[in-house]
C-alpha cells in the first residue's frame, strides 16, 4: 500500500502506530494486515483501520492544514461533500474540488494569536498587582476591625453614662415640670380661693373632686414614659415600634399589595380564572389571558399591552419602588424578623443582629470603606452607591463629646428648679450622636467581619472587584452586574433582579453565580451566570438569555488571565511563527 | 389543564340528548328500496316524524368497502365534507347485485364478492358480514337516530335551538339536526382508532357498569397541558375504528365521513342498565354509540379480513402517506424559540461540534414581526436568505411557522388584502370574525374555500414570502383553529364560512383545508417536483395524504413519554403514518434520564423533532453532560443508520397505506398476547420496547411469534413467542430484529442525511429457524417526485441455502429509469447462522450482472454494529462492493 494512503488522516505522533508489518486495534479487539488500513472497511469499531476513510463512524481523521494550525476532525466528515480542513484534504473522493485556503485562514489566525498574547501578558501583569492589592485590603480591613472593636467597647460604655445622664436630665426636667404645674395649681387655687371668697362659698365640694381626678392622670403619663425611654441605650427595635403601626404594619400592608398585583397580573396557581365571570372580561381580555397561559407575562416580544396589562405594569413599579422605599430605611426589619424581634424584649443584642446580616438591616448593600476612601468619588466603570454620610474626623467628635458631658454633669449636681433649657437639650443630642455613632460602628464591624469571611478565589484576585459593577447595554435592557452583590436588568425604569451573589463556581473557578433573582411568571427564579474569560481591563463582554430568566454572562477580566495558559499561548506562537519562517524558506519537516 | 373549560356530554345537548336514549328506542324503518347503478336506494321513515324524507343509500368498493349513507333531500343543504375522499375511489366502485328484496316488513340482501349486506327493515338496521360472518352491524341496538332539519315550534326542547357555555352563546340557528347509531363489531377483542386523544391504544370502555366516563371526544380543540389519560378531544379527529379479533386474526373498521362535533361511547356489557332491552341472544360483539351535531351519515365498512386490509381498504377511500422527502424522516430540532441567527448558528454548531446528526432547525413564533406570519422580526433576523443559506450549506433545511389567524393591523399587507376580498371566516352576523391569537385581535382565513387555498397556496411563492429561500419548509401550529378567547379556546359554532357553512359543521376539517392549502404553496414554489414538508397540528381523515402531524403540547414526564406510544399506534392504524411526539415533552424540564429515555424512543417515531416551550431550560442534546451525551449521541445515529429501512416503509406506507408504526396485532395478527402498547413495530422487522420507567434496571418484553429475535445491539438469539426479562441500564434500548428479515441500513450517520446520500449500505441478514431471510429496499432521488415515472429503485433481497441474492422488487420495466444510483454494498451481517459452522467460513462468491467472473469474498465473525463494546456475534461478508440497484448474489463457501 502506498504510504499516501496508509497514512492518510493520520496524525504525524500516531505514524508509528502503523510502521509494523501489522496494526492492533487501540481497543485491542483484533490486529489488521496493514492492507485493512484505509481500504473503507470499518474493522475496529474504535477507527483504528480507517483513519482515512468515513468507513468508522467513531473515527477521527487528520488534517495537515500547512501554514494553518492542523485539525482532528470526526471520520464523518471525510468525503461528505463539505470542505472542512483549509487543505482540503478531508474531500479527496472528487465530488467536490476543494480550494486550499490555509495560508489566507493561517495568516489570519496568526494575528489574533499575537493578539490574544498581547492580551495574556498584559492580563496576567494586572492579575498578579490585584493580588497585591488584595493582600494590603485584606490587611487593611483587619486593622480597621480591629480598631473598629477597641472603639465599640469604649463608645458602649460612654452610651451607657450618657442614658444614665439623659435619664437624670429627664427627671430633673420632669420635676420642674411638676414644680411648675405645682406652682401654677397652687397660683390657681389662690386665686380662686380668692375668687370664691369674694363670690361665696357655695360650689366648694364639687371643684376638690376634679383636682382628685386630674393628678392620677398625669402621674400615669409621665410613668410610661420612663418605660420607653429609660431602658439604658435606646434599642433600636424601639425606633422599630415608631415606624411600625401595630395594627398595619407597612409589611403586612406590602403583601396586601403585592396579591392585588398579581391578581392583576393575570391567573395564577390557585385563582381560579373559571369562578370569575367571564362575561365580565372583554373579548381581548379573556384572549389575553388564554394566550398569558403559554407565554407567561408575554413573549421577549409582547404585543402592545393593553390598558390591562398597562395597569398591572404600573403596579408591578410601584410595587419595586416601595420595596425599594423600605430596604432604604435603615431602621426596616424583614418581616419575619420584626415579630422575633419584639417578643425577644428591648435588650439590644450585637449577637443576635449580626445573624440578620442576610437580611438587609443596616444598609448591607453598602460595604465598608476605611475612612480614607470615604470622601473619594466612584470610580469611573463602577457605580456603587456613594456613601451616606461624611462624618467627622474621630477624634474631634471624641474629644467635644467626652467635654460637654462632664460640663452638664456638674452642672445637675445641685437641685434647682430652674433648668438651661439648651444645656438638656444638647445632654439628649449628644446621647442620640454618640448611640448614632455606636450603631454605625457595629455595623461597620458586622460588615468587614462578613467582608473578611467571604471567598475572592485563588489569591483574593476577586477582592479587587468586590462591589464593583458592569454594565452592557442590549436592545432596550441595560445590564448591571456588581460582583458581591446583584445583578439587575433595567428596562425603562423598570429594573429586575437577575440574582443575588452566591458564589465562585467550586469546579468552574471562572465563573460567577447570581441566583434567587425575581421570579419568571410561570417559570422560575431568574438567575446569572457569569463567565470570566481573561483580558487586559474589565468589561462586560455579553449578556445572552439562552434559556427564559436562566442569564449569562461573559465578563472579560484580568482575574482568569493564568500564567500557564498565557505560556502555553507563547509557546504556540513561538511554534507557528519558526514554522512560517522554515516553510517560507522552502524546508519541509514531513518525512 | 382546566377541565371546567371543556364541554362534556352533559353540556353538549345532542350529545346528551342521544346519549339518554335507551337500547331498542330507534323509531326508524324502511321503505321498500331498489338496486339501480349497482347501488340500493330506500326511503327511510321515522315513524316519530312521518314528514321527514330521508334517504339511504348503499354502494360498495372493491376489495371489501361498503359505504352507507343516510341523509335529507338535498334542498336542505346538510353538510358533505368535500374534498376528503379520494378522487378515485368512484373508479373501484363494484355493483351490488340484490340477493333478496324484501317487502317493507321484512329484509333486503346485498352481495359484491365475498361480502354480504343484510339490511333488516323495521326497525331499520344493517350487517355487513364477510364469506357469511358477520363482522360489523348498525343499529343492532336500536340507538339509530337521525334528526330532519325542521322548523322552530313552541314546546321545542331548551337547548335545541340555542345553548349557553359559560359565557359563550351558540345561536344553532338550524336547531336540533343531530346523528347518532351504534356500531357493534362482532367477534373483536378490541377496538383501536378514534384520534387524537391521549390515552391506551385498546380503547377502555366509557360506558357500563361501573365505569364512569365520558364518552370519546372528537373536536379539534387547543387543550393546554393536556393530561394523559383522558377521553378527552385534542388537536384532531379521525372518525375512524378498527377492531381486531385474535382467535380468527382478523380486523374490522368502521370510518363515519363527518366533520362535525362527535363523540363515541365503547359500551361494556350491562351497559343498558337493568329494565332495559336486553341484548339479543348469541355472541357479544363490542359496542359502540357514535353521536355527532350535524353533517350526513357517510359510514364506511371495511371487512378486511387481515389488519393490513383494513388499512389498505382506508387508505383506498382517504388516501395513503404522501411520500416525504428524506430529510423529513430525519431528525428535526425545534424550540420555542432560538432566539436569533447567532442562536441558529450556535445550536448548528452545537450539533456539529459532538458529531450528532441533524437535518431541520425550526423558527417557532418569535422569529416574526409582531406574530405577523410570513414576516422576519427584522432586529433578530435581519438576513433570513443568508441565514437559510448558511443551514443549507451543510446539506440542511430551515422550518418557520405560520398559523392560520392574521392580525387584525391595517399595515399588515396580508390582513389588508384578506379583508378586500372577504377571505375571513364570518361571525354569525356575517362581519369577519375577529378572534383572539397570538397576535391579539386576529382574523381566520376561510380554507374551506377553494378559491381561498388557491390565493394563500399562492403566498408561499418565493417572491410572495420574502425571506424564503428553497431550503425553507413550514409548520402550520394553531390550526384547530384555536381562539383564545372563543368557546372552548376555538371558534364559535355559529360563525360562517364558504356557501354559508356553519362552523359547527367543518369545525374538525379546518385544520386539514388549512394544512392543505399550505402544502399546494410548496408545491408550486418548487415548480411541482419538490414534495411539500409542512407539519400540522390539527388534522382530519385525509390529512395523511397532505403531510405529518405531532401530538401537539405533550410535557416532560414519564407519563407523556409512555402515552406517546399509543396516540402514535392509534394514528398509524387510522392513516396518519407520519407522526410523532415532541421528544423531551413540551412543557416542563426533563431530567438527564427522561430526556435519554426520550430520545432513544423518538429515534422509532415515524416523525422524529425535540421541542421545548419558552419559559423551559435549554435541552439541545449535548447539555446534559456524560454519560447523556454519548446515548442520545448513539441514539440520534441509530436513526440516521436506520434511514434506508424507514424510508422503505414510507414508500409502503405510501403505495398501501400501512403505517410504519405498527401494532404487534398487524404483523401478528393471531398472536395471543394482544394488549402490549407499550411494544411496537417499526415495520414488519423491527420491534421496540420503550422504556417508561424511571430508574428502571430490566424491562420485560414480549417477542411474538414462533420464529427467533435478535437483540439489535448484541445480536443476542430469542425464540419468539415469550416474554423475556432483559436487563437494562441507561444505554439500553430494547430493540429488536425479526427473524427471516433483511433490513437495509447506512452505517455512517453524518450531519445530514442529504450527506450520506452516496454512502454505502449495509444489508443486516437475521435468519428464521430454516436459515432463511427477507427484505426490501426503496430508494429514489428522496425529494421530488420523479418516482412517479419510474425513477426509483425498489430491491428484494432474499437470503436462502447460505446464498443472498438481490432481485428487482418493482414490476418489470417500472423501476429504474432516469435513475441509477452508483452506491454499493460495503457490508453484509448474518445473525443466527449455526454457530459451529461460522468458524469454517472463510470465502463467499460473488455474481453480479455488470462482472462477468466471480469474485472471492473475506468472511469473517464481527459485531453486528459498529460501535464500541459490541461483541462480534455475526458472520460478516467484508466489502462485497455489489451494486444497489443492480441484480447479483453472493454465496457464502461452507453454506
Amino acid at each position: 500500500q502506498p504510504s499516501s494512503q496508509l497514512y492518510r488522516g493520520v496524525a504525524p505522533a500516531d505514524r508509528p502506530h502503523f510502521q509494523g508489518r501489522s496494526v492492533r486495534c487501540r481497543d485491542g479487539s483484533k490486529t489488521l494486515t496493514l492492507d485493512r488500513v484505509n481500504d473503507d472497511f470499518c474493522d475496529c469499531v474504535d477507527g483504528t483501520d480507517e483513519p482515512g476513510t468515513a468507513a468508522c463512524p467513531d473515527g477521527k481523521f487528520y488534517c495537515r492544514n500547512r501554514g494553518h494550525v492542523p485539525l482532528s476532525i470526526f471520520s464523518s466528515r471525510v468525503n461528505d461533500g463539505i470542505c472542512d480542513c483549509c487543505d482540503g484534504s478531508d474531500e479527496y473522493a472528487g465530488t467536490v474540488k476543494c480550494a486550499n485556503t490555509c495560508t489566507e485562514a493561517g495568516a489570519e489566525n496568526l494575528g489574533k494569536l499575537r493578539e490574544q498574547v498581547a492580551k495574556y501578558k498584559e492580563g496576567v501583569k494586572a492579575r498578579v498587582a490585584y493580588e497585591d492589592e488584595a493582600k494590603t485590603t485584606r490587611e487593611e480591613w483587619a486593622r480597621d476591625l480591629e480598631q473598629l472593636s477597641a472603639e465599640e467597647g469604649i463608645l458602649k460604655k460612654h452610651v451607657e453614662r450618657l442614658a444614665e445622664q439623659k435619664a437624670a436630665v429627664e427627671k430633673v426636667e420632669r420635676e420642674e415640670r411638676e414644680w411648675k404645674e405645682r406652682i401654677e395649681r397652687e397660683k390657681e387655687e389662690a386665686e380662686r380661693k380668692k375668687r370664691e371668697e369674694e363670690e361665696g362659698t357655695a360650689k366648694e365640694g364639687q371643684t376638690a373632686s376634679e383636682t382628685v381626678s386630674g393628678t392620677p392622670q398625669a402621674g400615669a403619663e409621665s410613668s410610661a414614659i420612663e418605660e420607653t425611654e429609660g431602658g439604658g441605650i435606646p434599642p433600636v427595635q424601639g425606633e422599630g415600634v415608631d415606624h411600625f403601626d401595630p395594627i398595619t404594619s407597612p409589611a403586612e400592608g406590602l403583601e396586601e399589595e403585592r396579591r392585588e398585583v398579581a391578581e392583576a397580573e393575570g391567573p395564577t396557581e390557585g385563582t381560579d380564572p373559571a369562578k370569575e365571570d367571564e362575561s365580565k372580561l372583554s373579548a381581548e381580555e379573556l384572549g389575553a389571558r388564554i394566550r398569558a397561559r403559554w407565554t407567561g407575562g408575554g413573549g421577549s416580544t409582547p404585543p402592545p399591552p393593553s390598558d390591562d396589562d398597562q395597569i398591572a405594569l404600573e403596579a408591578e413599579r410601584e410595587l419595586r419602588e416601595h420595596e425599594h422605599d423600605l430596604e432604604d430605611d435603615d431602621h426596616h426589619l424583614p418581616e419575619d424578623d420584626y415579630h422575633d424581634e419584639r417578643d425577644a424584649g428591648s435588650d439590644y443584642d450585637p449577637e443576635r443582629d449580626a445573624d440578620y446580616d442576610d437580611h438587609d438591616d443596616f444598609d448591607d448593600n453598602e460595604p465598608y470603606k476605611p475612612p480614607s476612601e470615604r470622601t473619594e468619588s466612584p470610580h469611573t466603570q463602577e457605580s456603587a452607591p456613594p456613601a451616606t454620610e461624611t462624618t467627622p474626623a474621630a477624634t474631634t467628635w471624641w474629644s467635644r463629646m467626652i467635654g460637654s458631658s462632664s460640663k452638664l454633669f456638674k452642672m445637675f449636681s445641685s437641685r434647682p428648679p430652674a433648668i438651661d433649657i439648651t444645656e438638656a437639650e444638647g445632654v439628649k443630642q449628644q446621647h442620640k450622636e454618640a448611640n448614632d455613632r455606636y450603631q454605625k460602628v457595629t455595623s461597620d464591624i458586622k460588615k468587614l467581619k462578613k467582608q473578611l469571611k467571604l471567598s475572592y478565589g485563588k489569591g483574593d484576585v476577586l477582592l479587587k472587584l468586590y462591589k464593583k459593577c458592569f454594565e452592557f447595554t442590549q436592545k432596550q435592557y441595560i445590564y448591571k452586574i456588581c460582583l458581591f452583590d446583584t445583578a439587575t436588568q433595567l428596562e425603562g425604569h423598570i429594573t429586575t433582579r437577575l440574582g443575588d451573589w452566591q458564589e465562585i463556581g467550586s469546579d468552574n473557578v471562572d465563573t460567577l453565580y447570581f441566583k434567587n433573582g425575581d421570579r419568571c411568571w410561570n417559570g422560575p427564579e431568574r438567575s446569572m451566570t457569569v463567565k470570566m474569560l481573561c483580558g487586559s481591563e474589565n468589561k462586560l463582554l455579553s449578556v445572552e438569555e439562552p434559556s427564559r430568566c436562566e442569564y449569562e454572562a461573559q465578563l472579560v477580566t484580568p482575574v482568569v488571565c493564568s500564567e500557564s495558559e498565557a505560556q502555553a499561548l507563547i509557546k504556540e506562537l513561538e511554534e507557528r511563527e519558526s514554522e512560517l519562517k522554515e516553510s517560507t524558506s522552502g524546508h519541509d519537516e514531513l518525512r | 389543564f382546566k377541565a371546567e373549560e371543556f364541554k362534556k356530554c352533559s353540556q353538549a345537548n345532542f350529545c346528551q340528548r342521544n346519549r339518554d336514549k335507551s337500547p331498542d328506542s330507534s323509531t326508524f324503518s324502511l321503505a321498500s328500496g331498489v338496486v339501480h347503478d349497482g347501488r340500493f336506494m330506500a326511503r327511510l321513515i321515522n315513524s316519530a316524524f312521518p314528514e321527514a324524507e330521508i334517504f339511504l343509500e348503499v354502494a360498495a368498493y372493491s376489495d371489501g368497502i361498503v359505504r352507507l349513507r343516510v341523509t335529507e333531500d338535498p334542498s336542505k343543504k346538510r353538510f358533505e365534507v368535500p374534498d376528503v375522499l379520494v378522487a378515485s375511489l368512484d373508479r373501484s366502485r363494484s355493483p351490488l347485485f340484490a340477493t333478496r328484496l324484501g317487502s317493507p316488513a321484512t329484509s333486503t340482501g346485498l352481495r359484491f364478492g365475498v361480502t354480504d349486506i343484510s339490511i333488516q327493515h323495521n326497525p331499520f338496521s344493517v350487517e355487513v358480514s364477510r364469506n357469511g360472518k358477520t363482522l360489523l352491524s348498525l343499529n343492532r341496538r336500536g340507538l339509530f337516530n337521525f334528526e330532519h332539519l325542521r322548523e322552530k315550534k313552541e314546546g321545542d326542547a331548551d337547548g335545541e335551538w340555542t345553548e349557553v357555555f359559560r359565557s359563550f352563546t351558540d345561536t344553532k340557528p338550524r336547531g336540533p339536526e343531530s346523528i347518532a347509531f351504534d356500531i357493534s363489531f362482532h367477534g373483536a377483542d378490541y377496538v383501536y382508532g378514534i384520534p387524537q386523544h391521549a390515552l391506551d391504544f385498546e380503547l377502555p370502555p366509557t360506558r357500563g357498569p361501573e365505569i364512569q366516563s365520558e364518552p370519546y371526544r372528537l373536536y379539534n380543540l387547543d387543550v393546554f397541558e393536556y393530561l394523559a389519560d383522558s377521553p378527552f378531544g385534542l388537536y384532531g379527529s379521525i372518525p375512524f375504528m378498527l377492531s381486531h379479533s385474535r382467535s380468527s386474526g382478523h380486523t374490522a373498521g368502521f370510518f363515519w365521513l363527518n366533520s362535525a362535533e362527535m363523540f363515541i361511547d365503547v359500551l361494556k356489557r350491562g351497559w343498558e342498565g337493568e329494565g332495559a332491552a336486553p341484548p339479543p341472544a348469541g355472541e357479544s360483539p363490542i359496542e359502540t354509540h357514535w353521536i355527532a351535531e350535524s353533517g350526513i351519515l357517510d359510514g364506511f365498512f371495511f371487512v378486511g379480513p387481515d389488519p393490513k386490509d383494513v388499512v389498505r381498504q382506508y387508505g383506498q377511500v382517504t388516501g395513503t402517506t404522501a411520500m416525504p422527502q428524506l430529510f423529513s424522516i430525519a431528525y428535526h430540532q425545534c424550540r420555542w424559540n432560538y432566539k436569533d441567527e447567532a442562536d441558529v448558528f450556535g445550536v448548528d454548531k452545537g450539533f456539529d461540534d459532538h458529531d450528532i446528526p441533524y437535518d431541520v432547525i425550526w423558527l417557532d413564533i418569535e422569529h416574526t414581526d409582531g406574530k405577523k406570519y410570513m414576516t422576519w422580526d427584522h432586529t433578530n433576523f435581519p438576513h433570513p436568505i443568508e441565514m437559510q443559506n448558511r443551514i443549507a450549506a451543510k446539506g440542511r433545511k430551515m422550518v418557520t411557522i405560520v398559523d392560520p389567524h392574521v392580525k387584525r393591523d391595517n399595515n399588515f399587507p396580508l390582513h389588508k388584502e384578506a379583508t378586500a376580498k372577504g377571505y375571513y371566516v364570518k361571525d354569525a352576523s356575517g362581519n369577519d370574525y375577529d378572534g383572539w391569537c397570538w397576535p391579539g385581535s386576529s382574523s381566520y382565513l376561510d380554507v374551506t374555500n377553494p378559491e381561498i387555498r388557491s390565493w394563500w397556496a399562492d403566498k408561499f411563492s418565493l417572491a410572495n414570502y420574502v425571506g424564503s429561500t428553497p431550503n425553507l419548509y413550514i409548520w402550520n401550529d394553531m390550526n384547530e383553529p384555536s381562539v383564545f378567547n372563543g368557546p372552548e379556546v376555538t371558534m364559535p359554532k355559529d360563525n360562517l364560512h364558504f356557501n354559508n357553512v356553519e362552523h359547527r359543521d367543518v369545525h374538525n376539517a379546518y385544520g386539514y383545508y388549512y394544512h392543505m392549502a399550505t402544502a399546494e404553496g410548496l408545491l408550486r414554489r418548487g415548480g411541482g417536483n419538490d414534495r411539500p414538508f409542512v407539519l400540522s397540528r390539527a388534522f382530519f381523515a385525509g390529512t395523511q395524504r397532505v403531510g405529518p402531524i405531532w401530538t401537539g403540547d405533550n410535557a416532560a414526564s414519564w407519563e407523556h413519554l409512555k402515552v406517546s406510544v399509543p396516540m402514535l399506534l392509534s394514528l398509524g392504524v387510522t392513516g396518519m403514518a407520519f407522526s410523532g411526539a415532541d421528544v423531551g415533552g413540551f412543557f416542563g424540564n426533563p431530567d438527564a434520564e427522561l430526556i435519554t429515555r426520550w430520545y432513544q424512543l423518538g429515534a422509532f417515531y415515524p416523525f422524529f423533532r425535540g421541542h421545548a416551550h419558552l419559559d423551559t431550560k435549554r435541552r439541545e442534546p449535548w447539555l446534559f453532560g456524560e454519560p447523556y451525551t454519548s446515548i442520545i449521541r448513539t441514539a440520534i445515529k441509530t436513526r440516521y443508520a436506520l434511514l434506508p429501512y424507514l424510508y422503505t416503509l414510507f414508500w409502503e406506507a405510501h403505495q398501501n397505506g400501512i403505517p410504519v408504526l405498527r401494532p404487534i396485532w398487524m404483523e401478528f395478527p393471531k398472536e395471543a398476547e394482544i394488549a402490549v402498547s407499550q411494544h411496537f413495530m417499526l415495520g414488519s422487522d423491527i420491534l421496540v420496547r420503550g422504556v417508561f420507567e424511571q430508574g428502571a434496571t430490566a424491562v420485560d418484553v414480549y417477542l411474538p411469534g414462533s420464529e427467533p429475535w435478535y437483540e439489535a445491539w448484541t445480536g443476542k438469539t430469542h425464540r419468539g413467542g415469550q416474554w423475556v426479562n432483559l436487563k437494562v441500564d441507561l444505554a439500553t434500548v430494547p430493540f429488536y430484529q425479526r427473524g427471516g428479515s433483511i433490513v437495509p441500513r447506512k452505517d455512517r450517520p453524518r450531519r445530514a442525511s442529504s450527506l450520506m446520500v452516496d454512502d454505502p449500505y449495509t444489508l443486516v441478514v437475521a435468519l428464521n429457524s430454516s436459515y432463511a431471510a427477507e427484505g426490501e429496499l426503496f430508494i429514489d432521488d428522496g425529494k421530488s417526485y420523479a418516482f412517479e415515472k419510474g425513477a426509483y429503485i425498489h430491491r428484494r433481497f432474499v437470503f436462502a441455502n447460505g446464498q443472498i441474492e438481490s432481485s428487482d422488487a418493482a414490476p418489470a420495466g417500472a423501476s429504474g429509469r432516469g435513475f441509477a444510483p452508483s452506491t454499493r454494498v460495503e457490508r453484509i451481517v448474518v445473525l443466527g447462522l449455526p454457530s459451529g459452522n461460522s468458524a469454517n467460513l472463510r470465502r463467499a462468491m460473488v455474481e453480479e450482472s455488470r462482472r462477468t467472473e466471480n469474485l472471492d469474498l473475506t468472511v469473517e465473525v464481527g459485531p453486528p454494529l459498529l460501535h464500541q463494546g459490541v461483541p462480534s456475534t455475526a458472520v460478516v461478508i467484508r466489502l462485497p462492493n455489489v451494486l444497489i440497484a443492480s441484480d447479483w448474489s453472493i454465496k457464502i463457501a461452507g453454506l
